[in-house]
């Protein structure tokens, strides 16, 4: 299957401003240097503690936020290169759901002109049949057609997220970046969504970018996982190779606080101790290292990079190559 | 000791939610969001409410606040807090006890914030005004809340703008504010969907260790059965507008018996199933009645497994089989 989406060495850095005069002192470094690769009919998970930059890289690839650093290519085309008008066009094909769905929809605007309105400035839809392709869209969507006359803040929290699904699959885009897309639904509903996500990807080869919180949710649409830390990825792999078999100290960290599924288990949860270090640091070393379990001196001296420990299955962490080499 | 605690606790709920009825008044019709709610909340304890998108949980919860907007109106029944019935407060009454007595975190983050004010300035406002503190001394607190629930450099934070903020952030920000004056009752309407696993098992063991601290009950919106789990005493589960099911959250999760709960805990992915790329999950069938046309009868009736004629003649009342409430003729 060919590559749809090639990100490499991506960073995003947000200035901070002092005093009167707005002087840049520091910068977030919400992204700090992601690479990943997206085949067509593949979906990527993308998990990571809040504010460890899943949605700025969201943002970044599809250029709503411009890069500091790193390239983009969608359909071996490099964005960067493309004009405005021409990145607009191209936006057609790579959708984004974003994580707030009342802010992102516009509160004058009926449910109908919101769905309707990219793909009838596209020329994707003719006017005369707008009803009829917004309805089946509310279909879809598990929402009743007869509702599309009414305005944002007039639906529930879980209704307008699938406002925000519909609006983005009616471009029918080749790439569709979820960003917490099914965290505002009941179980049953979001069952519903997940796999029309499925059968569209099967159906139409659709590439999903899927940032969710809900392991479970991620495990079940996921070809791959990627795990995120302070802006850097420090594990990827196959799903069932992630979830089965973490190695990164993070994501075992993380996988160790998933929620109870029934009372009898809630004393099993652990959280991950210490505080969310801040994003404005640079780390000589390993960012990790002051939240570590297994750290070493060493890890401080130089940042890890990404390596291999297996088919299909990169860690960037020092003792755990060390180990995984040792074990041949 | 335990058992004269747990008497205690029967003789004095802190909120009494009696047959309210709210519904909107729309040019297509009457919607009607929720239809004759019956809720019981004691003193620090936690009540879970699950139920579909749609279903009337963030109107419910909009109905204690007093926080209906045109054109929804409350059309019945009471609220009775502490015995006082918030119905019939005046709004400079009801001002009073939204920031004191009672506070919310709302679902979507932004709402609840203002975007050109810094998260300092809006936590001070709240605690200056309810409770009367000085500048200074409202600084160091919000400052303190914010290091509670986990905020990186607290001190920095303050001065930042609400979308300066990641998703989760912007709502430890509100949990923050909410739980700065201490309230009585904390509704909070899903708030941990924002969140990671790793801070929100930090933010539902703070809940936890604060609702002891300060013998706060909370009522917690949640479609997330994990978090219910995790963080509630009971658990009432809606659909379309009408309470279906009530029980402890250990007697759901063991025995659930409306055909609609039923569903639901079908419908959830867990870690130990692997998944191929054909799987599916279960997903109940059909649509949720839109409020306009609800069926006549049983609302669940049009999805159910278990319907048949009788369940189109009436809409069943919530029976009490030995404390476990169930809105099924079948159950
Ligand atoms: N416009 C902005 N200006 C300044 N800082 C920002 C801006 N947007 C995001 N950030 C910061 O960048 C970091 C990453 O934010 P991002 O929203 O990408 O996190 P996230 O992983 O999506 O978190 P969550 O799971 O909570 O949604 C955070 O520290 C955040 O405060
Ligand atoms: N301002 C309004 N005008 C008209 N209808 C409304 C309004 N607010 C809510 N509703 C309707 O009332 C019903 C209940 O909404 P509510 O927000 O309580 O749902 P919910 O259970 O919180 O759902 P979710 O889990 O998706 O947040 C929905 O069908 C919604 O469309
Ligand atoms: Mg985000
Ligand atoms: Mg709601």
């Amino acid at each position: 299957m060919s590559i749809i989406l090639d990100v490499q060495n991506l960073k995003t850095h947000f200035p901070i401003r002092k005093g009167l005069l707005r002087k840049v002192v520091n910068h977030v470094r919400a992204v700090d240097g992601v690479s990943l690769q997206l085949h067509e009919k593949e979906t990527l998970g993308l998990v990571g503690e809040s504010g460890c930059g899943k949605s700025t890289v969201g943002r970044s690839i599809l250029h709503l936020i411009p890069p500091t650093a790193g390239t983009v290519h969608f359909e071996n085309q490099d964005l960067a290169s493309l004009s405005a008008s021409e990145l607009r066009k191209k936006r057609v094909h790579m959708q984004m759901i974003f994580q707030n769905p009342l802010s992102s929809l516009n509160p004058r605007m009926t449910v109908e002109e919101i769905i309707t309105g990219a793909p009838i400035f596209h020329g994707l839809v003719n006017k005369s049949d707008r009803r009829k392709f917004a309805s089946k869209l509310m279909n879809t969507v598990g929402l009743n057609p007869k509702q599309l006359q009414r305005f944002p803040h007039e639906f529930s929290g879980g209704q307008r997220q699938r406002i925000c699904i519909a609006r983005a699959l009616a471009l029918s885009p080749k790439l569709l970046i979820c960003d917490e897309s099914v965290s505002a639904l009941d179980v049953s509903i979001q069952a519903q969504i997940l796999n029309l996500f499925k059968d569209l990807q099967e159906e139409f080869g659709m590439s999903y970018l899927f940032i969710s919180h809900d392991m479970a949710v991620v495990r079940y649409i996921s070809d791959r996982v990627a795990v995120m830390y302070l802006g850097r990825i420090v594990e990827i792999a196959d799903k069932d190779s992630l979830f089965d078999n973490p190695k990164h100290p993070y994501t075992k960290a993380l996988l160790s606080s998933i929620p109870a599924t029934h009372p009898a288990h809630k004393t099993e949860r652990r959280a991950l101790q210490g505080d969310v270090p801040s994003p404005t640091t640079i780390y000589k070393g390993c960012p990790f290292m002051a939240r570590c379990p297994e750290a070493k001196p060493h890890c401080g001296e130089t940042p890890p990079v990404l390596e291999s420990v297996g088919r299909d299955h990169m860690v960037s962490c020092f003792e755990t190559v060390k180990t995984e080499k040792a074990a041949g | 000791m335990a058992q004269e605690k747990k008497n205690n606790k029967a003789q004095s709920p802190l909120l009494e939610v009696k047959g309210v009825e709210v519904a909107f008044f729309l040019r297509q019709g009457v919607a009607r969001a929720i239809n004759h709610i019956d809720l019981i909340i004691n003193k620090g304890e936690t009540l879970g409410i699950v139920g579909e998108s749609g279903c009337g949980k963030s109107v419910t919860a909009a109905a204690i606040m007093r926080l209906i907007e045109e054109p929804g109106k409350i059309l019945n029944g009471e609220i009775l807090l502490e015995g006082v019935d918030l119905l019939k407060l005046s709004n400079r009454e009801m001002r009073h006890i939204r920031g004191n007595s009672m506070a919310m975190i709302f679902q979507d983050p932004m709402s609840g914030l203002n975007p050109v004010l810094s998260i300092g300035k809006q936590m001070c406002e709240t605690l200056i005004l309810h409770k009367g503190m000085k500048k200074r001394q409202a600084l160091e607190r919000a400052e303190f809340m914010l290091r509670e629930v986990g905020m990186p450099n607290p001190g920095d934070q303050l001065k930042r703008f609400p979308h300066e903020l990641s998703g989760g952030m912007r709502q430890r920000v509100l949990i923050a504010m909410a739980l700065s004056c201490e309230p009585k009752l904390l509704i909070a309407d899903e708030p941990t969907t924002a969140l990671d696993v790793t801070i929100q098992a930090q933010i539902l063991e703070l809940m936890r260790e604060l609702q002891k601290k300060y013998d706060m009950a909370m009522l917690m919106i949640t479609h997330d059965l994990g978090v219910i789990a995790e963080i509630a005493d009971k658990v009432a589960v809606m659909y379309a507008g009408d309470v279906v099911e009530q029980t402890t959250v250990a007697d759901l999760f063991d025995n659930p018996r409306h055909p609609y709960t039923k569903g639901l805990m079908k419908a959830i992915p867990t870690m130990e199933d692997k998944f191929s790329k054909e799987d599916r999950l279960y997903n109940i069938p059909g649509m949720v009645p839109t409020l306009l046309e609800l069926p006549p009868g049983c609302r669940f009736q049009t999805r159910c497994p278990l319907a048949t004629k009788e369940c189109t003649l009436k809409n069943p009342d919530l029976l009490n089989h030995e404390g476990h409430l169930v809105r099924c003729i079948h159950a």
